[in-house]
């Protein structure tokens, strides 16, 4: 029965890890900036203001930002 | 694919197997809802379905082709180009689904395409300089 329901639970926090990899990634800010930067375009852009100048910017400076927090490391080849 | 990344072990590599399985499984169901919803919008299902047909024959088709070169492009490029094309897709659509208007229409998918190749490009030398400097 213990067996079964940490299994259960072993899936079940797979499958959240999986869906916040696959939604989040590796750097939550990145996403919450993109998440911010979407709010902010629909809200200029409903009050006429050309804003689709936003979220290329807000990619561009939070990926940077996130390199810079990122320790150097050598790619994979 | 770098020698220490190839499967040396007995049988088949089941994480590879399992991986591979999501991202088609993932991309499948992604064509399946463009080329139903495309069809529909349009109101010509069965040109939808042959052009969806069609891609996936020629893709198959250059995929077994080149399979060797394919292969000999290190997994880091690859990540960093398809990276590039979904930032780029990603942003033109969601900005699309908010009603957002672009300078030149579908054709401004190339700029932001070209802008955001300069970004990767020069974040790729940024990011060499900390390497070599670490």
């Amino acid at each position: 029965m213990r067996t079964a329901l940490s299994r259960v639970a072993r899936g079940v926090g797979a499958f959240f890890r999986f869906w916040y990899g696959f939604i989040v990634g590796d750097d939550w800010t990145v996403a919450a900036a993109v998440g911010a930067a979407l709010l902010l375009t629909a809200a200029l852009n409903q009050r006429g203001i050309v804003a689709w100048w936003v979220l290329p910017l807000t990619v561009v400076a939070a990926t940077g930002a996130s390199l810079r927090r990122t320790p150097a490391t050598r790619p994979q080849a | 694919m770098t020698d220490s990344e190839r499967w040396a072990g007995p049988g088949v590599d089941w994480t590879a197997f399992v991986l591979a399985l999501k991202g088609v499984l993932l991309e499948g169901i992604e064509i399946a809802f463009i080329v139903v919803s495309v069809g529909l919008a349009a109101r010509e299902m069965p040109a939808a379905i042959l052009g969806g047909a069609s891609a996936l024959v020629l893709t198959a088709a250059a995929g077994t082709a080149f399979a060797a070169a394919f292969n000999r492009i290190p997994r880091s490029v690859l990540q960093l180009v398809v990276g590039v094309l979904l930032t780029t897709f990603g942003t033109f659509w969601s900005l699309e689904g908010l009603g957002v208007e672009w300078p030149s229409g579908d054709l401004s998918i190339l700029p932001l395409l070209a802008f955001y190749v300069v970004i990767a490009v020069t974040y790729t030398r940024i990011e060499r300089r900390r390497v070599v400097a670490a």
